[in-house]
């Protein structure tokens, strides 16, 4: 056994993003919006509005969905740039991206705005800061519907409020294996944040990662809320690192055995599909995080790497990287060879 | 340029989609309102039948929607529908966020005056880009030169607003 469990935020928070609701007050919100005779007009007018305040921002790469493949409109989803209701608006939706794809407001998803920010890493404050950067250039000539009571008005009132969401992504091996998810989720729930799966709700423990977000957006500051995440993410950082503790003091031969064999698949194999490369890279990160396994830059750029290699080994991703339609077989055998190519550039032992 | 329904208050260009053709319209503001609110034909008509006394649930007056589809769907259909149903939907909200009472940011700028200016112009733009393309698909190449001069000009403007 090489080294010791990692203690650091970034091993168990992989990314944060933060999420603005806006609507315009005088247009119909999206899904009534979408049944008017008018609809293709007004989505036209709206997104015109919204990119012509943001072009002085930053360069942001605008896609119509409606004129968007549906290769293309995946690939930006698996990049958690756009969403599967804005796919499902596609007949007058529209996504502004910005360069690094960082920033993406979304228009005509379930509220006519939008605005994101995302980023590998646990940084709320940073990524609140960029959004109200955008929210007031957006802001600046378009008024917004708002009431005195309700806040921002969104079309569902589980937005109301600040329309703030603001959501961590956590690698939690240790918690989930314990069998005491439910439980803490539980916890979570009557403070008033959400948990769920990474990959969609009742996706389970796939990947061993899971999104913790703010549920009430109404009745709190924006600070308070941030806040509140905040020590949520905290609290769960410290007691996923101390059962990563207990499972390496516990784990013995078995544990060693299992992350050392992961490795060894993702280090040989021939095919490999999506599931179980997300369960063998969730071993790997395990054994990285405890120190079984090493990597030649340090754990936590092993770490971080093998969270962007997740993202680029979904299906879309890998086409657009092959240049290929491929089918989920040949999907497989060009996962298994890049896979294995990136692993020996990271140099991992254990 | 005088509005052609009033003759008297200075009008804008606007656009209208009518049976899939793209209309323009030269009216005053005034006169666009009250010619085109922004609700569909079917909603004049549940209004209609809401006036002449036949018994409906109450009706969004911007939107038509009605508590029973917001039941259906979980959404909303307009800003104007939570003031419509404000007493009906405190207790939802109550539900859902524990609270009633917004306490976070508000918005600040003066956004009003700029919305009408900007949306003009980006509604101009539009109407352009259409014809630039008819014209560039017609080879009129005289007249792509002239509508790109005029986009040219509202960029520049819609930047300048920006600049303020
Ligand atoms: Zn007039
Ligand atoms: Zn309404």
């Amino acid at each position: 056994m090489r080294g010791s469990v990692i203690q650091t935020f970034e091993s168990v928070a992989v990314s944060t993003r933060i999420r603005l609701a806006r609507n315009f007050k005088d247009y119909p919100f999206p899904n009534l919006l979408m049944k008017s005779s008018h609809a293709e007009e007004m989505a036209e007018e709206i997104t015109g509005l919204i990119a012509a305040e943001l072009s002085r921002v930053d360069n942001f790469v605008l896609y119509r969905m409606k004129g968007l493949s549906d290769e293309a409109a995946a690939f930006l989803k698996e990049r958690n740039l756009i969403s599967r209701e804005l796919i499902l608006n596609r007949a007058v939706s529209a996504a502004l991206v910005s360069e690094d794809e960082i920033i993406s407001v979304m228009i005509n998803e379930e509220d006519h705005i939008r605005e994101q920010y995302f980023m590998k890493g646990f940084d709320l404050a940073k990524a609140y800061e960029r959004v109200v950067g955008i929210d007031e250039a957006i802001a600046d000539s378009i008024p917004f519907a708002f009431d005195e009571d309700f806040g921002y008005l969104t079309a569902c009132p589980t937005n109301l409020g600040t329309g703030l969401r603001a959501s961590v992504m956590l690698f939690l091996p240790a918690v989930s294996r314990r069998g005491i998810m439910r439980r803490v989720a539980a916890d979570l729930t009557r403070s008033g944040l959400t948990v769920r799966g990474a990959y969609g709700e009742g996706s389970g423990t796939e990947g061993d990662l899971f999104q913790v977000s703010n549920e009430m957006t109404l009745g709190l500051s924006e600070e308070e809320i941030l806040e509140l995440v905040e020590r949520a993410v905290s609290t769960m950082t410290e007691m996923e690192i101390r059962e990563r503790e207990r499972m390496k003091v516990e784990g013995g031969m078995a544990l060693c055995d299992k992350l050392r064999r992961a490795l060894g698949v993702l280090s040989n194999c021939c095919v490999l599909s999506e599931r179980e490369f997300i369960e063998r890279t969730a071993d790997v990160k395990l054994g990285l995080a405890l120190g079984i396994l090493g990597c030649e830059q340090g754990g936590d750029a092993g770490m971080s790497a093998l969270d962007d290699l997740l993202v680029a080994m979904r299906p879309a991703n890998i086409n657009r990287l092959s240049g290929e339609a491929l089918s989920e077989e040949g999907q497989n055998e060009y996962r298994a060879q890049h896979v294995v190519h990136a692993l020996s550039d990271l140099q991992l032992y254990y | 340029m005088l509005c052609s329904n009033c003759g008297k208050n200075s009008a804008r260009n606007y656009v209208k989609l009518r049976e899939g053709k793209k209309v323009e319209l030269v009216l005053c503001p005034e006169c666009y309102k009250r010619l085109y609110p922004e609700r569909d034909e079917g909603d004049f008509f549940t209004q209609f039948l809401g006036n002449t006394g036949i018994k409906k649930s109450k009706a969004c007056p911007n939107c038509g929607t009605r508590l029973s589809d917001y039941r259906k769907t979980g959404l909303l259909g307009c800003a104007d529908c939570y003031a419509t149903f404000r007493e009906e939907l405190t207790p939802t909200v109550r539900y859902i966020q524990w609270e009633v009472r917004h306490v976070g940011k508000r918005p600040t700028s003066n956004a009003e005056e700029k919305y009408d200016f900007v949306r003009t112009l980006v509604r101009e733009r539009d109407v352009l880009l259409a014809k630039l393309d008819e014209a560039a698909a017609e080879g009129q190449h005289a007249l792509v030169l002239s509508i790109q001069e005029e986009l040219d000009r509202i960029n520049q403007k819609l930047n300048e607003e920006e600049e303020e």
